[in-house]
């Protein structure tokens, strides 16, 4: 039976950030309601034929900030349209603010194995300038409760957010590493066209970024965090198994607006228009893609990279009926800083990792 | 001469650009009816887009009209000439097929000195010269100080020119008069063998290569053998034709029309403007006087954007040289553009002609390098070369001196701006010969100026400093010696070709500054530091760097989108095939045309 991912978004805020561009907002109840039943609606109508759920990601937005009822009844949904694996990874997003010892007793309960907490920065000045809603006490207090009942816990990071210090980086990694957080994601802020974080005329220096990328690197390691990929960093046994899928080209399905999709060899995506989900309209784009092809091979590649395992060049060549090695050896020798073959893996080196858009280019046709 | 011949008059009109000539042009076809004023767009003539969009005229159009005079019929073919210093050489080819020639001068502004070269052309070729007094509506229209101007200037009698407005459609009759008065008929002997001077050619989708000609002697039919004489190649006419103004089958053209002739003529340089076309079964004695040839004064090399497109440009080119003899071409490689053509122009004008009709009429996306003028070289060891490509500048040790182009050039001015302009024209080497007050509201300046300086941002400079007011007219006054040195741009420490300069010396230092400073602009970061030097002979005179990227990744990859990261990278891929592979270093191909406009300040 072919394991299944399943992400589900909640794209309810308490607030909207400085900085983002994700389908997300303040809606009021009437409109939640609505849209979970739709929810219901459409995974009620997938075919989950000849799959297990083995990973649920609930992604927003701000999962914390609905109802539990919610949360628990597309659960519900999902354990009674399919096979469900009873060691499946179910992960929820959460915001200090909207946090609680309630909630964290009933999601344990619900089965939700893991938190993914959005902290972003240990500093309060910070976080209120890009409009988090919460503050770094309120986080360690919403810690305090959520280890009471989970034991895989993980914290979003930024990188170049508007006057991040250096020292500001450090204190974050330290503080998460300090309450042995099993994984800590670490993202590049990048300043999205109509956000107020644009308007506001802040472009972030990718010099510095990376630089920040770079300390934070160093310093995670040091802390004993591996880093599996690009953003992702944990410690070993606490990767992602719902963020491998993606990475690795395995089946997943997203369910709400603006998930996105890839089953059955098929990508697609809903629409991004939550009136016009509500009102029953969901996948909006299906690309059948051959996984003999160019631009499976293409995908394979530019996925592989970003994750500190690599391409299996076996596994690559069984697929595509070349050897990427071979095929571009003059790209690879001439990139030996930035990318390197081993044990039967293409990867890149701790040089490249931050560059590998331009890397993965030259490796393709 | 025959009745028929006795009732034609084939004639063209001579202006200044701005003086109305196109205006004329329309207002003659609509006064005779050729086509209902329903159907007249503006400017008929100016058939391109280009052509319209730029008020200026490019190719020349022959235009049959009928007019009745005195119970007569009269068939008057106007050949339309180009108005630009550039296209000296087409205005001598239509003057060739006329016996007249309307000069049309600007009630207000008077002669001007393109007028006059084109004027004496006319007179070279034995053209009967009818002046015209054009924009008699204006309020500073000065007829009668114009009229004195062109008898004390041209030397014709002026003294019955028409006065008129073509705006206002003035006294258009009495011009339509003076043609079928003054302009003699066309003489030429209709049963003789056929001898046709191609004056112009254009391509036809369907018809092939369209030549347009005048008929000296004999008759041109379909179904006719026909023969190029300077090819020698035959051909079968397929149709004779006229313009009134769109092409229109006749049944034959004689001696003394204007027309066209399409024979399926597939090859592009078969029909070369100039040549004579005459019966392959009973040919004439003698071709048409050859034309002049013409030497282009601006060369610049073109390069397609996408490497993979060279034998577009390649059909382009040919296509274009098809309509356009002046255009000269040649392959050309560079190590950092690769294949491409090194091409030669009649003056910028005629340049960004053709770049632009490659662009918009063949869809190309160009590469440009800095245009470069004609340079003689005087050698060490006695011999005179030539030098078009800065990349073929002998070394300075085999070098005795250099000569570069020099123009007489003449600015039209406002007084306001004669302090800007002459700073403007010090800076470019110009050395100053004369001004004149042409009324409280004209100067006109004299200079004597390298061409590589004009051809280098002086029109806008002059725009500039003028706010759009100056004008500019140049020709060509010989060959200076002059200190020149070609200035180089190493990418990573290899002089790259493409971007090579034969300039001044005393300018080379600020360019050289300037041209390191905007590729350090539009050359990506990469993934090592890229060196950017200018040098002149070995010796660095500017230096810049750009940095190594550090950061290229698409962090937020987030809920399985892949299809975000997927358009990046086809971005990036797309990105990609616009670039040029300089040794290690990828240089966009934008790079190289944002370099051509450089402020040395």
């Amino acid at each position: 039976m072919n394991k299944l991912g399943v992400y589900v978004h909640i794209p309810f805020c308490n607030g909207k950030c400085a900085y983002c561009d994700f389908v997300s907002g303040v809606y009021d109840e009437e409109v939640k309601r609505k849209y979970f039943a739709e929810l219901l609606r459409e995974i009620g109508g997938f075919d989950f034929g000849g799959y297990e759920i083995d990973t649920v990601y609930f992604g927003g937005g701000t999962p914390s900030s609905v109802s539990l009822e919610y949360i628990s009844g597309v659960l519900d949904a999902l354990r009674s349209n399919a096979f469900f694996s009873d060691e499946a990874e179910i992960t929820l997003e959460c915001n200090p603010e909207s946090f609680d010892e309630e909630k964290a007793k009933k999601y344990a309960e619900t089965g939700i194995n893991r938190l993914s907490f959005g902290l972003q920065s240990a500093t309060d000045s910070l976080l209120k300038k890009i409009g988090r809603l919460h503050d770094t006490s309120e986080f360690l207090a919403a810690l305090d409760i959520a280890e009471k009942y989970f034991d895989n816990i993980s914290a979003d990071l930024m990188l170049g957010l508007p006057g991040q210090t250096k020292e500001d980086v450090i204190k974050t990694i330290d503080l998460l590493s300090g309450r042995k957080l099993k994984h800590i994601s670490v993202y590049a802020l990048k300043v999205e066209e109509g956000t107020p974080l644009a308007s506001s005329g802040y472009a972030t220096d990718e010099d510095y970024s990376a630089e920040l990328y770079d300390i934070a690197f160093g310093r995670l390691c040091e802390h004993d965090y591996r880093r599996y990929e690009v953003s992702n960093f944990a410690f070993p046994g606490f990767e992602s198994k719902h963020n491998l899928k993606y990475w690795r080209r395995n089946d997943y399905v997203g369910f709400g607006v603006a998930a996105h999709s890839f089953v059955h060899d098929t990508r697609y995506f809903n629409t991004s228009d939550i009136d016009i989900y509500i009102r029953g309209t969901h996948a909006v784009d299906r690309t059948y893609i051959d996984p003999k092809s160019e631009e499976a091979a293409e995908e394979t590649i530019m996925l592989a990279l970003r994750t500190a395992e690599g391409l299996d060049l076996g596994e690559y060549a069984r697929m595509f009926g070349r050897d990427l090695s071979e095929y571009k050896r003059g790209e690879i020798d001439s990139l030996a800083e930035y990318m390197e073959v081993s044990d039967g893996h293409l990867r890149l080196t701790e040089k490249g990792f931050y560059l590998m858009n331009g890397l993965i280019v030259r490796l393709l046709d | 001469m025959t009745d028929r011949q006795k009732k034609i008059r084939n004639f063209c009109i001579i202006a200044h650009i701005d003086h109305g000539k196109s205006t004329l042009a329309d207002r003659l076809i609509e006064k005779t009816q050729t086509v209902s004023s329903r159907e007249l767009q503006e400017q008929l003539l100016d058939s391109m887009d280009l052509e319209r969009e730029r008020g200026i005229t490019i190719k020349l159009t022959p235009v049959r009209m009928y007019y009745t005079k005195d119970g007569e019929e009269y068939e008057l073919n106007l050949i339309d000439t180009p108005g630009h210093v550039d296209f000296t050489f087409e205005v001598s080819r239509s003057l060739r097929a006329c016996e007249g020639a309307v000069l049309v001068v600007d009630a207000a502004q008077g002669v001007e000195a393109q007028t006059l070269a084109n004027v004496y052309l006319a007179i070279d070729n034995n053209l009967e010269i009818l002046p015209v007094i054009n924009k008699i509506d204006l309020p500073s229209a000065r007829p009668e100080e114009v009229k004195r101007e062109v008898e004390e200037v041209v030397g014709i009698d002026a003294s019955d020119a028409p006065l008129v407005s073509a705006k206002e459609g003035i006294n258009i009759g009495e011009v339509l008069d003076k043609i079928v008065d003054c302009v003699p008929p066309p003489s030429g002997i209709e049963n003789a063998p056929l001898k046709c001077l191609i004056f112009d050619s254009y391509y036809d989708n369907y018809k092939g290569a369209v030549c347009l000609v005048r008929v000296i002697d004999g008759e041109v039919k379909a179904g006719m053998r026909i023969k190029m004489m300077a090819s020698g190649k035959t051909y079968d006419c397929v149709e004779v034709g006229i313009f009134n103004p769109k092409p229109t089958p006749v049944q034959s053209l004689k001696a003394g029309n204007v027309g066209y002739i399409a024979a399926s003529i597939k090859a592009i340089a078969e029909t070369a403007p100039g040549d004579t076309v005459t019966d392959a079964d009973n040919p004439t004695s003698a071709p048409c006087d050859g034309y002049k040839e013409v030497q282009p004064v601006v060369y610049s090399g073109v390069f397609p954007a996408d490497g993979s497109r060279y034998n577009d440009l390649k059909d382009a080119l040919e296509r274009l040289k098809l309509s356009d003899a002046a255009l000269y071409y040649e392959p050309e490689v560079s190590t950092a553009l690769g294949f491409g053509f090194r091409c030669g122009f009649l003056g910028l004008l005629h340049m960004e002609i053709i770049q632009e009709r490659l662009e918009r009429e063949y869809n190309l996306d160009l590469i440009t390098t800095a245009p470069s003028v004609t340079y003689h070289v005087h050698k060490t060891n006695g011999e005179v070369i030539t030098v078009t490509n800065p990349c073929n500048l002998p070394p300075t040790t085999e070098t005795n001196y250099i000569e570069e182009p020099v123009v007489a050039a003449e600015i039209f001015t406002p007084p306001a701006y004669i302090g800007s302009i002459m700073e403007l024209c010090q800076d470019k080497r110009g050395v100053f010969e004369d001004m004149q007050y042409l009324d409280a509201n004209r100067v006109k300046m004299k200079y004597k100026m390298p061409l590589s300086e004009i051809v280098f941002d002086f029109f806008d400079g002059l725009k500039s400093r003028s706010r759009g007011y100056a004008s500019l007219d140049y020709e060509m006054a010989g060959y200076s010696k002059s200190d020149m040195v070609k200035l180089d741009v190493l990418l990573n420490g290899e002089i790259c070709d493409a971007l090579s300069l034969i300039i001044h010396r005393e300018k080379a230092q600020a360019r050289g500054r300037a041209l390191a400073e905007k590729l350090k602009e539009v050359i990506p970061r990469q993934l090592f530091e890229i060196p950017i030097q200018a040098a002149i002979g070995g010796k660095v005179i500017a230096r810049e760097t750009v940095k190594a990227m550090r950061k290229d990744v698409l962090a937020k990859c987030y809920g399985g989108d892949v299809t975000r990261k997927k358009k990046l990278l086809e971005k990036q891929k797309e990105g990609k095939k616009r670039m040029r592979q300089f040794g290690s270093v990828e240089i966009p191909s934008e790079a190289f045309m944002s370099i051509l406009k450089l402020d040395d300040n």
